[in-house]
């Protein structure tokens, strides 16, 4: 085996990278190896070229199909030509301009709270929340199904951590009912699972965060653009207002952008702004960034069609699945898992998918349980009825071939 | 290692087990499967794992998980680690 550069001992450092060197290899050999790959160009918001081939896209966070946008293009570009690429440092130092003052305040808005702030990525954004918010003499409750970056967080603040069965109020309650009544609780969900696509029940869990004194913290990353009446986001979709305590979400999908954001009141926000230590010891997002995700905001309220688009895309997407027989868990809304079986499976329909032109990702174990292995196949506003109807008879075609429908 | 001590190692296992997965006793016999049968994900058997490291006073392997997966497995790998007498077994 090959040494490192500077020490030739077999510990296990060098296992655990060989065994991802033989895993990879074992993947590629077998043409079941997905990840990874390059995307040269993007044409519209639909296709896109990969290896010299065009390719549908339906894999895309991009649920409103803005990247692209010109008035979103047009404000990053004005960013960079008033401010330049980069910053003076951390937020909480040198590192705030105006156009990052200017996003939150449009984040605030939208979401109807009194204060926002922004974070380098939606994945640190969650590690901060749970982490500022809880430390080890508390509690957190969690979905099942939440996202990694909310799991570490849990796992980093040293809290009391229980996970509640997915979706389960009744668990949930049972676990409320497990904590110490004097205990500090945070409850955090999911809007949007972003491996089934279904939405989470926010009345019963707002009832039960009351009852029992907790907290509740919603990271709606899948849920802008996509719920409510004009993707305002889950308390739209429920029209409830102001139920939620800590609204996170990302601005790297609906909002073609990167990093990500928490919503809340005065003396919340003000408290991140202090004490949470990506924003002290991590970047600022770029003025670029800032700029093309406020515009990106200003989008959605302006052109509330592509929010309607989207959800009859979405209805149309996944009645196709239902027609043809695929299972496709209880998905309400832009994600569609279609369940394969085992991981083996996943794979192979991925690949024949891919083979004709649909780009469309398997998601097997851990991630998912063994013998739920899926595609996790999207759609956004920006794709044609056309496409989507081609791209279903390619789902057609390989889910007969492999005997899962 | 006597029958008994072999019993109040089971007994032990299925209590942990109900109280990390919450699930039904009466759901659990030796070939329970923690994931299959019960729904449990990798952090749910991490959480047992460790449940079960701390109450037997053992060291299971990162690798060596996959072997603590069903019910009579817990416990035959609890038997193979643990030396002599029930009375080892703390709270």
């Amino acid at each position: 085996m090959e040494a490192s550069a500077n020490k030739l001992k077999q510990d296990r450092i060098s296992a655990r990278m060989l065994t991802w060197r033989d895993r990879i290899r074992d993947g590629r050999e077998n043409n079941y190896y997905f990840y990874n790959q390059i995307i040269d160009e993007l044409h519209g918001g639909t296709r896109v070229m990969i290896d010299g081939r065009e390719m549908q896209m339906f894999a895309s966070y991009s649920y409103l199909g803005l990247i692209g946008h010109p008035k979103i293009n047009a404000a990053a570009k004005a960013a960079i030509e008033k401010y330049g690429s980069g910053t003076h440092g951390v937020r909480m130092l040198a590192g705030t301009l105006r156009i990052h003052a200017e996003l939150e305040e449009t984040i605030a808005r939208f979401k109807n709270t009194e204060k926002a702030v922004t974070f380098s990525s939606g994945y640190i954004t969650n590690v901060t929340a749970v982490t500022t918010m809880v430390t080890r003499e508390d509690v957190v409750l969690s979905d099942k199904l939440n996202h990694a970056s909310i799991v570490d967080g849990c796992m980093l603040s040293g809290a009391g951590f229980l996970r509640f069965r997915h979706n389960d109020m009744a668990d949930l309650e049972i676990c409320l009912q497990r904590v110490n009544p004097a205990a500090t609780i945070l409850v955090v969900v999911d809007a949007v699972f972003s491996m089934d696509g279904d939405i989470v029940n926010l009345p019963k869990l707002v009832e039960l965060c009351r009852k029992y004194g907790a907290w509740l913290m919603v990271d709606e990353a899948h849920s802008i653009g996509v719920l409510g009446k004009t993707g305002h986001g889950i308390e739209e979709h429920f029209g409830l207002e102001n139920v939620i305590d800590l609204k996170m979400g990302t601005l790297s999908k609906t909002i073609p952008s990167a990093g990500g954001y928490l919503a809340g009141s005065e003396d919340l926000i003000q408290m991140f702004r202090h004490s949470a230590r990506p924003f002290v010891f991590s970047a600022a997002i770029t003025p670029a960034q800032a700029a093309a995700a406020k515009a990106s905001f200003e989008v959605i309220e302006e052109e509330p069609e592509r929010v309607a688009k989207l959800r009859e895309n979405a209805r149309h997407f996944i009645r196709g699945f239902k027609d043809l027989g695929f299972n496709t868990l209880q998905t309400e809304t832009a994600i569609v898992p279609v369940i394969c079986g085992n991981d083996m499976s996943a794979y192979r329909m991925a690949g024949l998918c891919q083979e004709e032109g649909v780009f469309v990702l398997p998601i097997v174990s851990p991630a998912v349980p063994e013998d739920l292995a899926r595609l996790r196949a999207t759609v956004t506003a920006a794709h044609s009825r056309a496409e989507i109807d081609k791209a279903m008879s390619v789902f057609e075609r390989a889910g007969r071939k492999l005997g899962i429908i | 290692m006597s029958e008994e001590a072999t019993q109040a190692i089971e007994t032990r296992v299925k209590d942990i087990v109900v109280e990390v997965l919450r699930v039904n006793r009466n759901d659990l016999v030796p070939s329970t499967h923690l994931m299959k049968d019960l729904g449990a994900d990798s952090l749910d058997a991490l959480d047992v794992a460790v449940r079960i490291e701390k109450v037997f006073n053992i060291q299971i392997p990162d690798e060596s998980f996959k072997n603590f997966l069903t019910i009579s497995d817990i416990v035959r790998g609890i038997v193979e680690h643990t030396s002599v007498s029930s009375a080892t077994i703390t709270g």
